[in-house]
């Protein structure tokens, strides 16, 4: 039986601006700042001009000196612009973690955990929101953002003296990488004195960029320019290296791209009959046996590692952001003087940016300032070839969870059927952290005895965030985890058909009475999106996992071998 | 690189090193503590009798911990090993504490029995979960009880769809008559329990024999349907499968609780006497 309807005004992106209460002055004041002036406004559509661009998605932030504006492994989804003032690039090896005041996200208080056990919603999902004519102010932004928690830092002066920084200074962007790449912040930010900041949605900056060829390139040479002095800070092998060698290193250092370069489509998954035929048609980054001139380090995407087996390829690895691949290869050259071709294939698994590092310069700039353990390391692990010398059927397993790209899950949902009793209790587990309603369905691929459930795998690289037109969907900055929030999101269903996996529903709301809520406009019923949150809110982490009577059920996290095959061991 | 990590260990070797030798050192530790603090007295029952009540509340305990998901009480897989291993160390503390295997006198009798059915009903859910969802991964699908009948019911009335626009399209009943006098009765079968218990198979068995059977009466576009329908009686056979040996798994538990309750009014019964006769 339905319940009563309401009718509402159905929310689209206009709606929740970065800053509700930027006025026209404003906007005409952003408009022209140099980064703006130098914009072709006409080559922006109707429905997206610079200036409604401009008026939703950026805002006008003051900073007072001390204040941190970007915290080193926060995942911000916006770009800023230093408007008035400097403020400084702290460089690696950065700011101690407590004065970085990172706050541990919000747990239930035990009364709130307890009164789960009798306060079990009968409906399903509640929204929040009423209708947004009610105004601006009565959506209020997510806790995530940027504004929400300050730290400032005492003593700015004697802090700055101790670490290596780099002054930024009025018309500079920083933080566009991490925003529009979705990766985490390589390094903060901090006020030296009042400062006035532009923040830019990356939804903004998406715009920005795709309308505006002059900002495209500003972009790109930005990108080029600090990804790789960045990659190559955070690379193993370049971590310790002086800052003469380092620059040398970025001169010689040469960037390949291979694969489908729709970035929105990273996900690209080759067609074909056979196996074989799929493999075929992956990009090559090295082939078995050809001599490696140098190493190759990922930027980002995910590769495959394999290796020739009778008439086909067996993987045995897959390497992602930061792993790199040629070492022990590079280092058997280096200690015998002969090259050595590769053992193995490396493929681009969809869309894969690689720097090369050239053996001459590997040679006299990078190995003999090797640590002698990290060498001997390098030499027996063989690029990180994590799965080598499997059984057969676990080769298969591995084959899967390349081929299906769950290689980009942090927290993927493992069931073990052979121990799996089928008794739901993991469902009812999460029903119960959340009002009632589960956010997974135990259904999903699987590979012999395992099974992938539908369940958000909180992935490396989260492909539902692109699009989302108000950054409702977005990573928990202390630890990363994909959040939707319930506040802004308009239930457009963007993140849902980006999702390759298929893990986010789109539900009808209801409001608190019980009654669902239908576009005031349209008659059409409101959704919202909804997904596995891993229980940030409750008690001791993700209840599915805690619940299953037969430790069948893992959240696995793809990159930690050591505990899934742990796990697996256990069949 | 060590293989072993992927490798599984037996479920014997499992049962035997998790659950039967950390009972038995628990049993020889309970016997010494038995002697220890029934040192001096002539009947150590008392001290067993506590024992074997504390194991009890640690058994349904498990129980409680079920429906406290919510709290950080530990994983829910260690307290069904600690389940396990209590009611391992139960059974033999039981008889030691009644010095028999039922014990003397009609309400203790009961108890004994009530005990009993408690212990073998825990037996056999711990075989039949050890063994049950291995049988289930082999038959290749994977379905969640609930939606079962619908899923047999959407089967159902794809098979009898097609063959219904087949008859009305070539005139031939021979795909129609053996819906009406085979396949009618197999898919409103409700999951065909009995043979899947057993382990039979002979309706699917002799189904696709005689599918088989019918094709030399078949012309181009009736084997088509008859291909599909080969595939549904497959799928249904699995379905049912699902469904009794998923079925049987919720029922045990269904009978396992209500015998615990039972047993625990029986140990009230007897605790309030043993006091009583105390006092
Ligand atoms: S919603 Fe989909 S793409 Fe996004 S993090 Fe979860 S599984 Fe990955
Ligand atoms: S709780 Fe564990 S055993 Fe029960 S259905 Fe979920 S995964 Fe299977």
């Amino acid at each position: 039986m339905r319940a009563e309807t309401v009718h509402i005004r159905q929310m689209d992106r206009w709606d929740n601006p970065l800053d509700p209460t930027m006025s026209p002055e404003q906007v005409e004041r952003i408009l022209a700042l140099d980064m703006f002036r130098n914009m072709d406004a006409g080559s922006f559509p109707a429905l997206l001009s610079l200036p409604r661009l401009v008026l939703n998605e950026t805002r006008l932030v003051e900073y007072q000196r001390g204040d941190l504006v970007v915290r080193a492994g926060d995942y911000g989804s916006s770009a800023f612009l230093v408007v008035r003032g400097n403020v400084a690039v702290i460089l690696p090896p950065g700011l101690p973690a407590e004065l970085l005041g990172r706050s541990a996200p919000k747990r239930k208080s035990l009364f709130q955990v307890l009164r789960q056990l009798w306060n079990d919603s009968r409906m399903p999902e509640t929204s929040h929101y009423t209708s947004p004519t009610a105004g601006p102010g009565a959506i209020t932004r997510s806790a995530g953002r940027s504004d929400s928690t300050r730290v400032t830092l005492a003593n700015v002066d004697t802090l700055l003296s101790k670490q290596p920084s780099v002054i930024l200074e009025a018309g500079d962007l920083f933080g566009e990488i991490g925003a529009l790449g979705r990766f985490p912040r390589s390094v903060s930010v901090v006020a030296t004195m009042d400062v006035e900041i532009l923040e830019i949605r990356w939804q903004g900056l998406r715009d920005f960029r795709r309308y505006d060829a002059h900002f495209r390139d500003h972009l790109n040479q930005l990108y080029r320019e600090r990804s790789l002095k960045a990659h190559l800070r955070e690379t193993p092998v370049c971590r310790h290296l002086a800052q003469e060698l380092l620059t040398d290193l970025e001169q010689a250092a040469i960037s390949e791209v291979y694969g489908e370069t729709d970035a929105n489509n990273p996900f690209w998954r080759p067609q074909g009959e056979s196996p074989s035929d799929r493999l075929a048609q992956e990009p090559m980054i090295v082939a078995e046996g050809q001599v490696l001139d140098g190493l190759v380090l990922i930027q980002s995407g995910f590769a495959r590692i394999s290796q020739k087996f009778n008439h086909g390829h067996r993987t045995v690895g897959f390497l992602g952001r930061n792993r790199m691949f040629g070492l022990s290869e590079a280092l058997q050259q280096w200690r015998t003087g002969h090259p050595v071709p590769s053992q193995f294939s490396l493929r681009a698994i969809g869309y894969v940016q690689t720097l090369r590092l050239p053996y001459a310069i590997l040679a006299s700039h990078v190995l003999p300032h090797l640590a002698p353990e990290f060498a001997q390391a390098a030499l027996t692990t063989r690029n990180g070839t994590v799965f080598e010398g499997l059984d057969r059927e676990d080769v298969g397993l591995i084959e899967f969870l390349v081929e299906y790209h769950y290689i980009n899950a942090t927290a993927a949902m493992l069931i073990n059927l052979d121990r799996c009793v089928r008794c739901d209790e993991c469902v009812q587990a999460c029903a119960r952290a959340h009002d009632n309603n589960p956010r997974f369905l135990r259904k999903g691929r699987r590979h012999d005895a395992v099974m992938v459930a539908t369940a958000c795998m909180h992935c490396l690289d989260p492909v539902c965030m692109i699009g989302c037109p108000t950054g409702a969907i977005h990573r928990n900055e202390r630890g990363g985890e994909v959040l939707i929030n319930d506040r802004t999101c308009i239930g457009c269903g963007t993140c849902a058909n980006s999702c390759p996996y298929g893990t986010i529903l789109m539900v009808e709301t209801r409001d608190a009475a019980g009654r669902y809520q239908h576009n005031q406009e349209t008659g059409l019923p409101i959704l919202k999106a909804t997904k596995c949150d891993l229980c940030l809110e409750q008690w001791g982490g993700p209840a599915c996992q805690r619940a299953c009577p037969r430790h069948a059920l893992l959240r696995a996290n793809m990159w930690d071998t050591r505990n899934l095959r742990r796990w697996m061991g256990w069949r | 690189m060590n293989k072993n990590n992927f490798q599984q260990r037996h479920p014997l070797v499992r049962f035997l090193t998790g659950t039967l030798l950390p009972g038995a050192a628990l049993l020889i530790l309970m016997g010494y503590g038995v002697r220890f603090l029934g040192a001096g007295l002539r009947d150590t029952s008392h001290v067993t009798g506590w024992i074997l009540f504390t194991m009890l509340i640690l058994l349904t305990l498990h129980t409680f911990r079920k429906k406290l998901t919510m709290l950080p009480l530990g994983a829910m897989h260690l307290w069904t090993n600690l389940h396990i291993l209590a009611g391992a160390v139960t059974i033999p503390l039981f008889v030691f504490h009644g010095g028999k295997w039922i014990p003397n006198g009609f309400l203790d009798a009961i108890l004994g029995i009530s005990f009993w059915l408690v212990a073998g009903s825990g037996v056999f859910g711990f075989f039949l979960y050890r063994n049950v969802p291995r049988r289930l991964t082999r038959r290749g699908i994977e379905v969640i009880q609930e939606r079962i009948p619908a899923l047999r019911a959407e089967a159902r009335q794809e098979v009898e769809q097609a063959v219904l626009d087949l008859a009305d399209a070539t005139g031939s009943t021979t795909l129609a008559e053996f819906y009406e006098f085979r396949l009618r009765s197999y898919f409103n079968k409700v999951c065909n329990s009995r043979e899947h218990l057993l382990d039979w198979n002979r309706s699917r068995f002799s189904l696709l024999n005689e599918i088989k059977g019918l094709e030399r009466y078949l012309d181009a576009r009736e084997m088509e349907v008859l291909g599909r329908i080969e595939e549904l009686v497959v799928y249904k056979d699995d379905l049912d499968y699902h469904c009794t040996l998923q079925g049987i798994m919720k029922i045990w538990l269904l009978v396992h609780l209500p015998l615990t309750f039972g047993l625990w009014m029986f140990v009230a019964w007897h605790v309030l006497n043993v006091l009583g006769f105390q006092s």
